[in-house]
């Protein structure tokens, strides 16, 4: 249902989600869509479905305004009600102006779907007001909430089919403003599969296993740069929902990560705490555990140290 | 309405509340005992609802925002036949039983949405009337109408005062979600003290601009609540509030009208003399067999009302294959635990 895409394309995850989003929508006509006035910038328009107007409720586009707080409210009526699967977008940064609705779908256990796009530092120039550091982090705490943070385009369609497909809980699908290259070190098919396990190999090792690296998202890309750099005994791990991860049985986590290999190093562009319960006492993570800056996100991201070279450094120490 | 029946049902309700209050020595009186009136106007008569089939596509759906006054949803629904038996509510609280402190959805037949943190009622509410307009809009058709229902809110100070209630509201007042009926339990009255410590705006003129129609009523006369609903239903364009001035605590006289009211303390000390000025015997828990009677004999209409509906909805289904095909993955997912 989904086509794939092309092995050299670099896009933003929030862009693949848009391309995603469309056949989905025309298979699932119960889908609906809102957005808190961004409609343009987390790209989770429906075409052709027309907008919910005072006194014309045919549309399935919901223009909430810049009332966060209310579409989390709102969605989770929509979602009671039952007869219309809700879904919702806004910037990742503002998870929190409608955080304590995101907790009673939780509870409730509600099937809401919340698109949150510019979901790092690499959101760039807007600055720290605008850079989710601790918020992608804050929302796996939260009971019955998947997050999903996908790579690729090959991921986000996983991380949409994962969403629809969650009926006990609501789901965050966690999505980059920037473009991030695609993750061809595994099959699109291993990685839409990988993102339903919610950890897998993306990159195995060609020696004897020596060293794993852990990603989600924009910093795959960093970890499998470091692997071809580190050599033949790294393994990357993609790790787009914690939650699935743990969910999975002990056999298949220690397929992933195995526990005789004590050096491991984990890489995101946020708070480094829940990092530890992978790679252990004996492991690296590299983070963000300050507030962000206002410069281009490539800047930011190399100034804050999140890069190929934090890796391989931390790898070599 | 039957009003003298539902003055009595009120003072029972009242009863309930106390009791179950009173059992678990925590809870909240305030709510259910100042709004007695309107739940008996709501369950024992305006409420289009079919206590056998709780999750009926075209009943009315009440939500209580105001959480806190959950045995006021656990009373009416005993009272109207919903499947919550009066063990249940002697068991109000308790590890196990389907009346939790707050209401949670799937716990309780007849419990729309899971309330308590103010004001997030309100904007559920909102929700159901979109996911219902939009409903109506994609499923009925010229030859037949299946869904026509209401959303009925009832929320409080605290509700009101909430950022996400304005922001709910504002969008429901643009959008004229005229299926939104909220009633506001204005008893002036917050946890820590009267509400004029907090809040001096002008309510009325705020939903107004808001583009709400806005009616002021006296929320323990039965007169008043039937004319303010009959009208609220009817009406067109807008969403409606009906502003109740209520009593809140009213038969606690040590405590009613006043923040001490709120919580559980009235219940706990003064309860013997409260249930007294009920009428109500020494028995807890104390239902009456002509109240039991009329809830039955309104428990049928509604039935023969469901009835007339479904024949309606058969007469659609066998019209539009393709829309009862469509509307069957609403109806049966993802909620069948209630």
């Amino acid at each position: 249902m989904i086509p794939e895409a092309e092995a050299d394309a670099k896009l933003a995850t929030r862009a693949a989600g848009a391309n995603v989003l469309q056949p989905i929508a025309a298979a699932r006509p119960e889908l609906i869509s809102g957005s808190a006035d961004l409609h343009g910038s987390t790209k989770n328009y429906i075409k052709d479905a027309g907008d919910f107007l005072p006194g014309n409720y045919s549309g399935r586009n919901l223009l909430f305004g810049i009332r966060e707080h209310a579409m989390g409210a709102l969605l989770n009526g929509v979602a009671y009600d039952g007869i219309w699967r809700a879904s919702g977008a806004t910037f990742m940064v503002f998870a929190d102006y409608l955080r304590p609705s995101i907790r009673l779908a939780s509870l409730a256990g509600l099937p809401v779907i919340y698109i949150f796009t510019h979901d790092s530092v690499g959101v760039g120039e807007d600055g720290p007001t605008h850079q989710p550091v601790e918020t992608v982090s804050g929302l796996r705490v939260m009971p019955n909430l998947d997050v999903i943070r996908p790579c690729d385009t090959e991921e986000t369609a996983g991380a949409f089919v994962a969403a629809m497909e969650r009926q006990s809980g609501p789901t965050v699908l966690s999505l980059t403003r920037q473009g991030v290259p695609n993750i061809n070190s595994a099959s699109a098919d291993e990685r839409r599969q990988g993102v339903l396990k919610g950890g897998y190999v993306i990159k195995r090792e060609t020696a004897e296993l020596k060293t794993i690296i852990i990603a989600t998202g924009s910093e795959v890309q960093h970890a499998v740069a470091a692997a071809d750099e580190l050599g033949a005994g790294t393994r990357v791990v993609s790790m787009p929902s914690m939650k699935r991860f743990d969910e999975q049985d002990d056999a298949y986590r220690e397929s992933v990560l195995p526990s005789l290999c004590s050096k491991r190093i984990a890489i995101e562009a946020g708070v480094s705490d829940l990092w530890y319960k992978y790679v252990g006492s004996q492991g690296k993570v590299i983070g963000i555990d300050r507030f962000g800056i206002s410069a281009p996100g490539n800047t930011v991201m190399e100034e804050l140290g999140i890069t190929p070279a934090s890796v391989v450094s931390a790898a070599g120490a | 309405m039957h009003k003298d029946i539902l003055q009595k049902a009120a003072s029972e309700a009242r009863g309930l509340a106390i009791d179950a209050v009173h059992a678990c020595k925590s809870g909240h009186v305030g709510l259910p005992l100042g709004t007695a009136e309107i739940g008996a106007a709501l369950y024992g008569s305006e409420l289009n609802v079919n206590p056998d089939k709780p999750r009926w596509l075209n009943r009315d759906r009440f939500v209580l925002s105001g959480g806190h006054g959950s045995m006021f949803l656990y009373g009416w629904l005993h009272l109207a036949g919903f499947d919550l038996s009066l063990d249940e509510l002697k068991n109000f609280r308790k590890l196990g039983s389907y009346t939790p402190g707050h209401p949670e959805f799937g716990e309780t037949a007849g419990v729309e949405s899971t309330t308590g943190p103010l004001g997030q009622g309100v904007g559920n509410a909102v929700g159901f009337a979109v996911s219902q307009k939009m409903a109506a809009a994609a499923f009925n058709t010229e030859e037949h109408t299946i869904l026509d229902n209401h959303i009925v809110v009832l929320a409080g100070d605290g509700c009101i005062q909430e950022g996400v209630a304005h922001e709910a509201s504002s969008i429901a007042g643009h959008l004229k979600l005229d299926n939104l009926i909220v009633i506001y339990d204005s008893n002036d009255v917050t946890l820590d003290a009267m509400a004029e410590k907090s809040q001096s705006e002008d309510t009325s003129k705020r939903y107004e601009a808001l583009g709400w129609d806005v009616v002021t009523i006296d929320g323990h006369d039965f007169d008043a609540i039937g004319q303010a609903f009959s009208a609220a239903k009817a009406a067109k364009g807008k969403p409606q509030l009906i502003i109740a001035k209520t009593e809140i605590a009213r038969s606690i006289e040590e405590v009613a009208g006043t923040s001490a009211g709120h919580g559980e303390s009235g219940a706990i000390k003064h309860s013997e003399k409260a249930r007294e000025s009920l009428g109500l015997p020494e028995d807890r828990f104390h239902v009456s067999d002509d109240v039991r009677a009329y809830f039955d004999d309104l428990k049928r209409k509604r039935i023969e009302n469901y009835n007339t509906w479904e024949s309606t909805y058969d007469a659609w289904a066998e019209a539009n294959p393709g829309l009862a095909e469509r509307l069957v993955w609403g109806a049966s997912a993802p909620l069948d635990a209630v």
